[in-house]
């Protein structure tokens, strides 16, 4: 603590310094600048006309500026503003409300929540405005955001309503640590943890904490992706910061209230987008044969004629046709429906304002029933009020929402993969009555560990329902002369409730095996957050041309979790679920955590004119998580903004606004929660598919020593961070080109490093490793016509190039398991990108041939071999903006480039002989390629090969087309480009809303994900989802991942 | 003015570093305790012990002794079968036995050693060399004199050492432990029901440890370090366990059932072992009762082995084949009754002249059929029955007696110990007819599946992945896993 008494000595030395200076005496006009919101607007530039005479506008938003003059003429500009020419007179106390020109719509609120020209911002910056969050009508802010911003890669999990959505800024920094980024709202940090998530086995997500935000309360959203920009925020910020600004009502002139109310209301319908595309030409059977109990199409090709099908009960059996049913997956699929209301209400008076909105989703998914459904209501009021002196904000949001899911996987309960098991010639929606004698799970046609999908989607059920609570308070004081206060605390609290159950299920007969002893869970589970920051602003012309500006800070939060979790495996009473309803022992586990971070941080802002802008800002944490020897730690940053197009005489006129900026930080992340210290834990004994666990069936309960070796040396992450970028407009501000290169290097990740058992442990966590991400960002527009009454088109895109690569990577650790599965593994690795195939390939011969079996089969090779990585090429968003008269076009198009992902869909579609690709030479035998066949050994004992002349017949084809020595085929580009979103808007004119009660009405048809193109090699999924959770293991890919859906529909929106 | 701003902001801050360490205090995990007494460790340190060895391993012994093969309409175990295992094959069963009840022993000896509990001390320190030895006989090397001192002095990389250094350091141990708790005036903290092995009763532990010295000897009975007057003592002073030494706790819920059939039956649907016709045809020439006590009928109905490893032969189904009789609260058991019994035997035979060999090798019959719960029966070994016991006066002629009737006392009781004891003696034989013929009744078969050269049959296991991989202090793989331990000398 020594350093820090010493460093926050200078601190105060440097602000003692500045408030030192004295200014001669002549005329002072002071006043404050603020924004249509009575935001006080910063670094906007005050020039006394006709002089070289100028300043600009504190943290604060007041300005002082003396002049000799007698007739003063102030000229107030800012970039995003209209510039406003005011005649002083004899005023001496100016207040200037500035209106944004919406052609240069810059205002930025950078880190510690102040407003800022953009021109004075040393960082690329990224924001998104609320029409472009809102105008795809999905409920998710994040999916609202995908393929608009440079540098940022979002991903929705799944189309099951209410799942949750995965952002990366800038790459994957951390191995094992998350690497979503901070989300602020209205400068409170939010909990963003996703609830539960999905597995191979199936699993559940109920979505991120995001999602409880309701995308039409928000203004706008920043995005701060780079250290310089994000350090403030402490070491939470490390992934970067979503900044969310939400809606705030007005405050109005001379006591006269205004009220405004806002009224939407979507309506939106959803089908699958991307079905697997199977092969219509041979039924059900196997190795060529036409067998009833088989949940695959190996058998002879469908000739049309009668057959029967499935098994035989009451001496009956059902019979139908032998030929394909093409759409028998796509029939299973309904209409999904989307409904979205939302009404605000805005206003104020002199001294107050306020915002209230009420909004309601309700969305059921394509799967029939209500399995996949999602409702959230949300209330949101916030409110502001002025005494004099002091200014007081506060929020209150709260939001309720209950869904859904259907699990997917491999496990016997998951629905999809249950569709995906029936043969081409068999219909799905004649299963429908689960019931049926033919369909019902004793007499379902196969007995190879599946069943009935509408068995499982109508008798297994799970139910999330959740509310969360979240906002602040903040108070704002001016303390005395240029010193402000603001104290601001921010509390999210989150419960979740998840019941859950699976029938019992004891199938009699050949499908005995299918068996299900009963299921039921309950799990609570509580998250709360709450955070105090102080602020002391300080703001001061040093002189006409430099302006300084100094905050300093304190930060506390506090995060906390409790969960309780409790099921049983086995139950008694068929149809009554409840804990007690079973002989088993409830498993019960209580789990609770919290961690704690102090922070301390000060930030200096020095400009020149308006032309050259240094920022330099540091902090320091405390966290919890980490030893206490070790538990602080110190990162600087600084950024510099210099608009070289003020200052270059000569440029050419099509040269507008030019600015050169950069930046370097770097920002710090402590460890997971409670990985320090050994501890003893209730003790339960690995075994193989199983464990064996205490307490005992005779009550004994023990405690094992816990696996972990207690590491007092651990150091916190450090991720340092260069950025540069240049900001450019041109012939006009027609075209626009934003650059920005960085390299990003985290060094010291936390990691768990296995150790040797025969040490008596496994292992302990340790500063293991270091990443790097360097890439570039680019963002165009291009207002290709700009006609204000009639035709206009404009261009924007972003462009995003990551590369990353695990520099370094303990000795201890060969590689680290991401994941993956035991034949296809997901690894980082040193000197590559984090997320590497590894896997199965050929036995080759010496000679290079592939070695086959007696069966002509491929024959799987000893070594693995790595087939590539995760990490994409490149991403672009492309949109096209139309607008004649009242009628607007706007096209998004989401482009994604290279990256490998794995894909159970098609290993699965292979074994079951549904895939298109196993209809490879119709079915006919043939002789692998270049094959050879062991015959024997030499006299050294080494293998001999000889020519293989056996080819793969119709009895092995299955076998072929999943053979492990092929797995690499089922890792394949995941490459795609998606028709994000249209919307076509309609905006009544003032002559027609004249006889109606609205301010302002518009009508929109919008679509979302429309189209998908994929690479050849991809005819199975959407390559956008994942079964693996929110962590970095979700980038391996799919495991009968449920389908993905498009969505269409139209937009009402009025405003009074 | 400004002055006193600043005095504000210094108070402001000095208030918060001041209170700042006691802030930031909160990560002690209150989810785990910190740290427990010996007698809370005690129960998950027997049962990691008796999960390892009663369930992977005990799997693999029932293969590789012929009681067990693998069922041809499933496809689990072709690669223990076969000989044909990777060495990441027992990782999970390495990390159960060091990182789980080793290291838990190894904390119990420290802390009963500064608490004065001599009983706690004297259970962990047998149960610890019991497991030290067996892994032994699996591996041939094992991380010993370094092991286990991760978190009590940072040996992260410990070394491996032979079987044949092993030993001796676990017969002092033993010794010691035994000692210290003979000549303490105040054992300590009664195990009590903590012990779910002997319930508490020390008196049956020092047992444990004299019948588990006789064990160890007898291992080292064709090599260089057989000794003998050590065993001879421990004859004349008799005091061997009176009690088989398992873990009986067991009930029928998913994950407190005996490992085995919570694995295979519960998990597996009980498609893989079946009756292996090397032990089913020597049970069924000799009408021996065990018969329906050690395999299950099959699923159709009767009683049928089928020979090792045949399991590409698909003719015959997995559901017309005899499955291995283990129940949900079937006992994993340690050291038995008859076990012991069989160890005498040999050991008269062996050091005392045969003495009292036949008594010894008569209760170990009675003891195995007992255990079984088959009572009138005691013909079997009696005067005409198929395993009289003929004295001969040659060692090798009684000592094969005793060791087939030990390898069927072993079957689905301790099948490893089983293995361990058929490599060390040659009983039951090695058939010297080709792969994929049968031996004779009363003779091992090699395995069909058997991926080994002629002749060769499994003598051990690689070392697991999970440790070489980990372990920098030098260690590499074994070539092969025919390759035999440091004991196995005949």
């Amino acid at each position: 603590m020594k350093k820090l008494v010493l460093k926050i000595t200078g601190f105060l030395c440097v602000m003692l310094l500045f408030t030192s200076t004295v200014f001669a005496q002549s005329r002072t006009i002071t006043g404050t600048v603020v924004d249509s919101e009575s935001q006080p607007v910063i670094g906007a530039v005050v020039t006394e006309m006709g002089t070289s005479n100028g300043t600009v506008t504190g943290s604060d938003g007041s300005f002082s500026i003396t002049s000799s003059s007698g007739d003063v003429k102030l000229k107030i500009s800012y970039v995003g503003f209209t510039t406003q020419t005011i005649n002083v007179g004899s005023q001496t106390n100016l207040s200037v409300k500035m209106s944004s020109d919406e052609s240069l719509s810059e205002v930025v609120v950078t880190a510690a929540g102040v407003k800022r020209a953009s021109r004075s911002v040393g960082y690329a910056l990224s924001s998104v405005s609320a029409k472009e969050i809102t105008e795809g009508g999905d409920r998710s802010v994040l999916n609202g955001m995908q393929g608009k911003v440079a540098g940022v890669t979002i991903n929705s999990a799944s189309s099951n309503p209410g799942a949750s959505t995965r952002i990366v800024i800038r790459g994957v920094q951390s191995i094992s640590q998350g690497n979503q980024p901070l989300i602020v709202i209205d400068g409170v940090p939010m909990t963003n943890s996703s609830v539960n998530s999905t597995s191979l086995n199936g699993g559940f997500d109920f979505g991120n904490g995001l999602n409880a935000v309701n995308p039409d309360d928000i203004e706008n959203i920043q995005i701060l992706k780079g250290s310089s920009a994000s350090a403030l925020y402490g070491s939470r910020a490390a992934n970067g910061v979503v900044l969310i600004t939400t809606k705030k009502g007005s405050t109005s002139s001379k006591g006269k209230k205004a009220i405004g109310v806002d009224v939407g209301f979507d309506a939106t319908y959803s089908t699958p987008l991307r079905l697997p595309n199977l092969q219509n030409t041979y039924g059900q059977g196997w190795s060529g044969n036409h067998w009833l109990d088989e949940n695959g199409s190996w058998g002879p090709i469908m000739d049309g004629k009668k057959r029967v099908f499935g098994q035989e009960v009451d001496n009956s059996q059902l019979l139908a046709p032998y030929s394909p049913l093409e759409d028998n997956v796509r029939d299973f699929f309904e209409l999904g429906t989307n409904y979205r209301t939302h009404v605000g209400v805005n206003g104020g008076g002199e001294n107050n304002s306020f915002y209230a909105s009420y909004s309601n989703v309700s969305q059921d998914g394509i799967i029939p029933t209500d399995a996949d459904q999602y409702t959230r209501n949300t209330v949101a009021f916030r409110g502001s009020q002025n005494f004099g002196k002091l200014t007081v904000d506060g929020s209150i949001n709260l939001a309720m929402t209950n869904s859904q899911f259907v699990p997917s996987g491999q496990q016997e309960n998951s629905v999809y993969r249950n569709i995906l098991d029936i043969p081409r010639n068999m219909s799905v929606i004649d299963m429908a009555n689960y019931k049926d004698k033919f369909y019902n799970i004793n007499d379902y046609f196969t007995p190879y560990g599946v069943t009935n999908p509408y068995w499982a989607l109508n008798e297994n059920k799970n139910d999330f329902s959740s509310n969360k609570f979240f906002g602040g308070l903040t108070a704002k004081m001016d303390i005395m002369g240029d010193l402000k206060g603001v104290y601001s605390f921010g509390y999210d609290i989150e419960n979740h409730d998840i019941s859950r159950y699976e029938a019992i299920a004891k199938p009699v007969g050949q499908n005995e095996d299918v068996k299900n002893d009963g299921f039921v869970s309950e799990q609570t589970i509580g998250n709360q957050q709450f955070n105090h920051d102080f602020k002391l602003l300080w703001n001061k012309d040093v002189n006409k041309l430099i302006n300084i500006d100094l905050i300093g800070g304190l930060n506390f939060n506090e995060r906390s979790s409790t969960s309780l979790f409790s099921s049983v495996s086995a139950l008694d009473i068929a149809g009554f679920y409840n804990l007690s309803n079973s002989p088993s022992t409830p498993s019960v586990d209580r789990n609770d955590n919290m961690r704690r971070l102090f922070g301390l941080y000060g930030v200096a802002s020095a400009s020149y004119k308006d032309y050259l802008y240094l920022n330099v800002s540091a902090r320091n944490d405390w966290s919890s998580t980490l030893p206490q020897e070790n538990n602080s730690f110190f990162y600087p940053a600084a950024n510099l903004s210099f608009v070289f197009t003020d200052v270059v005489s000569g440029l050419p006129s099509w040269m507008g606004m030019g600015k050169f900026r950069v930046g370097y930080g770097s920002s710090g992340n402590d460890a997971p929660i409670y990985v320090i210290n050994s501890i003893y834990t209730q003790a339960s004994h690995s075994m193989p598919f199983r464990s064996f666990s205490y307490p005992l069936a005779t009550g004994t309960n023990a405690f094992t020593a816990g696996n972990r070796i207690k590491n007092p040396d651990l150091q916190p992450e450090i991720t340092k961070e260069l950025e540069i970028g240049t900001d450019l407009m041109f012939f006009d501000n027609r075209v626009g080109l934003e650059f920005t290169y960085y390299d990003r290097v985290t060094e010291g990740q936390i990691l768990q490093v296995p150790v040797s058992p025969g040490s008596g442990s496994s292992n302990f966590y340790a500063n293991a490793a270091t990443v790097e991400n360097k890439g570039i960002e680019l963002a165009l527009s291009y207002k290709v016509f700009r006609n204000d009454n009639g035709f206009n088109w404009a261009i924007s895109g972003n462009y995003t190039r990551n590369r990353n690569e695990v520099l370094d990577l303990d000795d201890a650790l060969d590689r680290v398991a991401l994941g993956g599965l035991s034949t296809t593994a997901y690894y980082a690795m040193q000197g590559m990108p984090i997320g590497v195939f590894e896997g199965n390939t050929y036995k080759y011969s010496p000679d290079g041939k592939v070695v086959v079996d007696e069966s002509g089969v491929p024959v799987v090779g000893d070594e693995k071999e790595i087939y590539g990585n995760s990490q994409r090429d490149y991403i672009i968003g492309l949109k096209n903006s139309f607008s004649y008269k009242q009628f607007s076009l706007g096209i998004l198009v989401d482009i994604r480039k290279g990256g490998l992902m794995y894909s159970n869909t098609k290993s699965m579609l292979s074994w079951t002989g549904h895939a298109v690709t196993t209809t490879y030479n119709d079915r006919k035998p043939f002789i692998v390629p270049n094959s050879v066949i062991e015959d024997g050994v030499d006299e050294n004992g080494d293998p001999v090969y000889v020519e293989n002349t056996t080819p793969v017949a119709p009895g092995v084809m299955h076998e072929y087309h999943t053979a492990d020595a092929r797995d690499r085929q089922f890792v394949f580009d995941k490459s795609y480009t998606k028709l994000r979103e249209v919307n076509l808007t309609y905006r009544l004119p003032s002559s027609m809303l004249e006889s109606m009660p609205f301010a302002g009405a518009s009508v929109s048809i919008i679509g979302r994900n429309l189209l998908l193109w994929t690479p050849v090699e991809n005819q199975f999924i959407d390559p956008e989802v994942t079964t693996f959770g929110n962590g970095n293991q979700a980038e391996f890919g799919e495991f009968v991942a449920n389908p993905t859906a498009r969505s269409f529909g139209f937009s009402l929106k009025f405003n009074f | 003015m400004k002055k006193i701003s600043n005095y504000i902001l210094i108070g402001v801050f000095a208030m918060t570093l001041f209170g700042c360490e006691k802030y930031l205090d909160v990560n002690t995990d209150p989810n785990n305790p910190q740290d427990v007494t010996a007698d809370f460790i005690l129960p998950a340190a027997q049962t990691s012990v008796a999960i390892t060895m009663g369930n992977s391993y005990f799997n693999l012994g029932g293969f590789w002794s012929q009681y067990y093969t693998q069922s041809p309409t499933a496809s689990q175990y072709k690669k223990m079968e076969a000989y044909n295992l990777t060495t990441d094959f027992f990782d999970r069963e390495w990390s159960e036995a060091y990182a789980g009840g080793l290291n838990d022993l190894e904390i119990i000896r420290t802390k009963s050693t500064a608490s004065g509990d001599h009983g706690y001390y004297l259970i962990a320190t047998l149960l610890q060399a019991y497991t030290f030895q067996m892994l032994a006989d699996l591996y041939d090397d094992i991380p010993f004199f370094d092991a286990l001192k991760g978190v009590s002095d940072g040996t992260l990389n410990p070394k491996f050492d032979n079987g044949a250094d092993i030993y001796p350091v676990l017969l002092e141990r033993i010794d010691e432990a035994m000692n210290r708790y003979l000549d303490a005036d105040d054992a300590g903290m009664e195990p009590g029901d903590r012990d779910l092995i002997y319930g508490g009763d020390l008196d049956q532990w020092l047992s444990f440890g004299n019948t588990l010295k006789l064990k160890m000897y007898m291992r080292m009975s064709y090599t260089s370090m057989a000794n003998p007057t050590a065993v001879q003592d421990l004859l004349t002073a008799g005091n061997f366990i009176t009690a088989d030494a398992a873990i009986t706790q067991f009930g029928d819920e998913s994950g407190k059932r005996n490992p085995f059939y919570d694995v295979q039956y519960d998990f597996l649907s009980g498609v893989n072992q079946r009756a292996s016709n090397t032990l089913f045809g020597y049970l069924e020439a000799n009408e021996d009762p065990r018969l329906g006590a050690i395999y299950n009928e099959s699923s159709a109905g009767g009683q049928k082995g089928h020979p090792q490893g045949d399991y590409d032969n698909l003719d015959v189904k997995g559901t017309d084949l005899s499955e291995p009789n283990i129940s949900a609260t079937t006992p994993v058991f340690l050291m038995t009754l008859t076990e012991r019994d069989f160890l005498i035997a040999e050991a008269e035979v062996r050091y005392n002249a045969g003495a009292n060999a036949q008594a010894a090798y008569e209760s170990g019959i009675a003891n195995s059929l007992l255990l079984h719960g088959i009572a009138g029966a005691d013909s079997v070994y009696q005067a005409g029955g198929a395993y009289e016991y003929a004295v001969t006066g040659d060692v090798e002629t009684d000592i094969g007696q005793i060791m087939m009737q030990k390898w069927v006392a072993m079957a689905n009781v301790n099948n490893l110990e089983g293995f361990f004891e058929m490599n060390r003696t040659h009983y039951p034989p090695l058939s010297s007819a080709p792969k994929g013929t049968e031996g004779a009744v009363g003779e091992l078969t090699t395995s069909f599946a058997s991926v080994l050269p002629e002749g060769k049959t499994p003598k051990r296991l690689f070392l697991p992945d999970v440790e070489i991989q980990r372990n920098s202090s030098g260690v590499t793989q074994v070539s092969n896993i025919y390759t035999k331990v440091w004991w196995d000398k005949k």
